[in-house]
């Protein structure tokens, strides 16, 4: 028998893990949608962003400061990414970058695995509470209260700065129509650049999120990120921002229901992709993806 | 000012030594054939195409090596081809665009009432998604666009595609008041009648080569423009 506290329960940690899906996926999205390229070393500025915010709680033990690491380092990665990687080979066949950004993902990953060690790390920030807390015979993890509503909050500044600020419609603005975009006056390297830190540190703040969560970090906290994140901006519908963030808690409270209800008849990765392909059947351009 | 400019597209030469001149208030118009190499000429002055040889000088500058957004800063206004609007976004944020350089809120605000006054269709418009517009609308939004930045040489490729003759018309007239107000003008047409009827100066490019430099009245009298690009 299902009860209502067990599917709740499921329902929030499906969240919690989907809102870090999402978190991640916010900057796959806005890179897709400029330079039509899958940011797969995305999901290695997601592990700089967990290193990061490790190094400096421990070395400090300020949580601000953890917080601040979490951004300003990945987003100083972002960037370096973006200046290698990306802007040239704009004029390439974009399976040229892809490439590259594959390489660069696992070149991330070995350096912090060599710098710091293959094993996870503990990482545990005092003041939030690791046991579970009872909310009318629903168990939770604290973590949850902090890494959901973190997301959101992230995923609503976003959309408003895309939508109301000029840098945002800007962004609109090159995804749309690059050429004109630039010819109207768009600094165009100057937009990439803000879009990727920006990106990043989502990214990073999603790696925290991960540490807050888990409890941990490791140099391949990444390789979950680096599919999943793509399977939710295809959900999501690519380049739509609510989409990332929709797309993203769609998918982790789906892996979560069904792994509980389904048991492992199926790997949880496994579902994600089910979950992938019945929706894409559905709606071939995702939740909130434009129908050309 | 454009001189001796030369274009490839990989191995495909698509300009070979084209100069032209544009005087200050000037209209200047080039006509051709599908596949002439108007748009390439249009997109090489903006920077949007790059010239492998020649040399572009706006106002004494030579700006062959700036990106089209520092072009756009110097003052040059562009229409592409087709139109081009961003679907996405209101017809308002695609003139915001077009005020891009403009660094004050309020000078963005008195260059939007201007061009609405010019084009008051639009204002009725200005929360539409630009997807959404007419043909004629959005070839009007594509010029107020361009204008909103108040350019000094503005760059027009085909205004009249794709419209109705009677639309066709209306925007001729615009082009043609905007003309007499001063603005100068560099336009690339297959619509070579309309052309004529508003230029300084009109040059026929062919296969990427300028074949003729001529005033519109020389041009009306030359057969050979009137048996190949007249129809008489
Ligand atoms: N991006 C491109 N890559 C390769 N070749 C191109 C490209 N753009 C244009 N060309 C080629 O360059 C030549 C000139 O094209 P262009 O678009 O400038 O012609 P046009 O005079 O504007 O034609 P139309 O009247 O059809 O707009 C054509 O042969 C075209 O095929
Ligand atoms: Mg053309």
């Amino acid at each position: 028998m299902v009860s209502i506290e067990t599917l709740v329960q499921h329902l929030v940690s499906g969240l919690t893990v989907g809102s870090i899906y999402a978190a991640t996926a916010l900057g796959l999205t806005l890179v897709y949608g400029l330079l039509k390229v899958l940011h797969i070393a995305h999901a290695g500025v997601y592990v700089i962003g967990g290193y990061a915010a490790y190094l400096a709680y421990i070395s400090t033990g300020s949580i601000l400061l953890a917080i601040a690491a979490a951004a300003i380092v990945p987003a100083i990665a972002g960037i370096i990414l973006a200046k290698i990687l990306y802007m040239p080979m704009l004029e390439k066949p974009r399976h040229i970058p892809l490439m590259l950004s594959i390489a660069a993902f696992l070149l991330i990953e070995e350096l912090i695995a060599n710098i710091f060690g293959h094993h996870p790390k503990g990482f545990h920030i005092e003041g939030i509470p690791t046991e579970p807390i009872d909310i009318g015979g629903i168990t939770l993890r604290p973590s949850s209260l902090i890494v959901v509503p973190v997301t959101i909050l992230a995923t609503l500044a976003l959309w408003l700065a895309y939508s109301k600020t000029k840098m945002g419609i800007a962004s609109q603005a090159l995804v749309q129509d690059m050429e004109v975009a630039q010819a109207l006056g768009v600094n165009m390297p100057y937009i990439v650049y803000v879009n990727f830190a920006i990106g990043s540190i989502l990214a990073g703040i999603a790696g925290l999120l991960y540490a807050v969560h888990y409890g941990s970090i490791s140099p391949y906290m990444g390789d979950i990120v680096a599919y999943k994140a793509l399977v939710v901006i295809v959900l999501g519908g690519f380049g739509s921002i609510v989409g990332a963030l929709v797309g993203g808690l769609v998918l982790g409270v789906a892996e979560e229901v069904l792994t509980s209800y389904l048991g492992y008849i199926l790997p949880r990765e496994a579902y994600a992709f089910i979950v992938l392909i019945l929706l894409l059947i559905i709606r071939p351009q995702g939740l909130f993806g434009r129908a050309e | 000012m454009v001189e001796d400019l030369h274009v490839y597209y990989g191995k495909i030469k698509a300009l070979d030594s084209v100069s032209i001149r544009i005087g200050e208030g000037e209209a200047v118009a080039v006509v051709g054939r599908n596949g002439a190499g108007k748009s390439t000429l249009i997109k090489t002055v903006m920077g949007v195409v790059r010239a492998s040889r020649g040399r572009i000088i706006f106002e004494e500058k030579d700006i062959t090596n700036l990106p089209p957004w520092e072009r756009a800063k110097l003052g040059l206004g562009y229409i592409p081809e087709g139109r081009r609007l961003f679907p996405y976004l209101t017809v308002e944020e695609n003139l915001v665009l077009g005020g891009y350089s403009i660094s004050t809120r309020e000078e963005l605000r008195e260059r939007l009432e201007e061009v609405y006054n010019l084009f008051p269709r639009l204002r009725e418009r200005r929360k539409q998604l630009a997807r959404t517009l007419s043909g004629g609308e959005a070839q009007m939004l594509a010029i107020a666009r361009a204008l909103v930045a108040k350019p000094k040489l503005l760059l027009m490729d085909e205004p009249s595609q794709g419209l109705a003759p009677v639309v066709v018309d209306e925007i001729f007239k615009k082009i043609s008041e905007l003309k007499e107000s001063g603005q100068a003008i560099l336009l690339v047409e297959q619509n070579v009648k309309k052309a004529l009827e508003i230029a300084d100066k009109v040059y026929i490019l062919e296969t990427g080569r300028l074949v003729l430099e001529a005033t519109p009245e020389e041009a009306l009298r030359n057969p050979l423009v009137k048996k190949a690009y007249l129809g008489k």
